[in-house]
């Protein structure tokens, strides 16, 4: 069976910060994913299952309201039917399940665009770099791990790479492939250099480890994010391509 | 005589399909803003201060032809100058000025 473009997906690590004093990276977490959409305007925030069985669980919300002030909500799943939140969300920062659900979970903003959808067996999705600060006086420089995942159950991704887009936040974030696949390696705090990683931080085109992802295979990649001094609050993104070949 | 010879399908099989994801990831940035405090000049002066010991420091206040009054229920030094109001705090250590909180500074 070819590896088809929803089998490659983007994980956090195991410990992903909110602050700078906790520890950062180590294995992947193959439940969160780091890659969604904020809606497209400030809205009330749907969500929804694609199975009726769904009434167990809940959903808690994190995010911002077009003011800057940090929301939570914890909505109570009602299978396939409709649960809007009662806050206004302008960014979403993260939304965790209490369990696993029976069918995909759908997050949506009201009447606009789609956040994400959770898979069967997932349990939501975060940013990376949640809470980053620049400085008034000096630079700052973060770290956090992702990893792609190759979710195909018996066929490889060869020739893989990772491909850095030119939009959003590209001119402040680099990457750098930890030297070796299923890496655990974790930073004391956020801004601790990451070791082992042979290639170094950049923002072209590199090839994944064995220019290969194996069936169930995953790949750390450290982000690192520069702030000047001074810089201005933003809300934006990271973009990255996963490009390879299969049969 | 004519045969018919069925096509091998594994040279089409070995070809490879190129695939790929484009992903986004959210990512916001904080910025940290410099606190711009307006100085402004409290009208008073400290005329004498006891001082036998850091925890029991004792305030005498002389105001500039202003009264400062005692609130009976706060038991804070309370000042209205206008339309701005002093409040010295009970552990005298801080004073409010129209309801934010500063710090003592003794030039």
């Amino acid at each position: 069976m070819s590896v088809v473009n929803t089998d490659l997906a983007i994980y956090t690590s195991a410990n992903m910060p909110e602050g700078n004093t906790t520890i950062a990276g180590g294995d992947i977490n193959s439940g969160i994913r780091a890659s969604y959409d904020d809606p497209s305007s400030p809205n009330q925030i749907v969500v929804y299952s694609s199975s009726a069985s769904d009434t167990s669980q809940s959903l808690t919300l994190f995010g911002r309201t077009a003011a800057g002030i940090d929301i939570n909500e914890s909505l109570s799943l009602n299978g396939t039917v409709n649960v809007t939140t009662s806050s206004i969300y302008e960014r979403i920062l993260k939304a965790n399940l209490s369990d696993v659900a029976v069918g995909v979970i759908t997050v949506s903003g009201n009447s606009v665009n789609k956040i994400a959808d959770i898979p069967i067996g997932e349990s939501g999705f975060r940013r990376p770099f949640y809470d980053a600060t620049a400085s008034a006086d000096v630079t700052k420089t973060y770290y956090e791990k992702i990893f792609v995942k190759n979710n195909n159950t018996t066929s490889a991704l060869t020739e893989a790479k990772v491909i850095p887009v030119n939009s959003g936040l590209a001119s402040k974030i680099e990457f750098g492939l930890e030297n070796n696949k299923k890496a655990d390696q974790s930073i004391s705090n956020r801004e601790a250099v990451p070791t082992g990683i042979a290639g170094g931080f950049g923002s072209g085109s590199s090839g994944i480890v064995d220019s290969e992802l194996l069936a169930g295979d995953y790949q750390g990649i450290w982000c690192k994010l520069s702030l000047e001094a001074g810089e201005s609050a933003i809300n934006s993104f990271y973009e990255i391509q996963i490009s390879g070949t299969t049969v | 005589m004519l045969g018919f010879q069925a096509m091998s399908s594994s040279p089409f099989g070995a070809v490879k399909i190129p695939i790929g994801i484009q992903a986004k990831l959210p990512v916001e940035i904080l910025a940290t803003i410099r606190t711009v405090v307006e100085q402004v000049d409290m009208p008073i002066e400290i005329i004498r201060i006891i001082k036998q010991d850091p925890a029991a420091q004792q305030w005498i206040l002389k105001s500039r032809g202003k009264q400062w009054i005692v609130d009976a229920e706060t038991l804070k030094w309370i000042l209205n100058n206008r339309n701005k109001k002093w409040v010295l705090d009970e552990n005298l250590t801080k004073w409010t000025f129209d309801s934010q909180t500063m710090k003592w500074i003794i030039k």
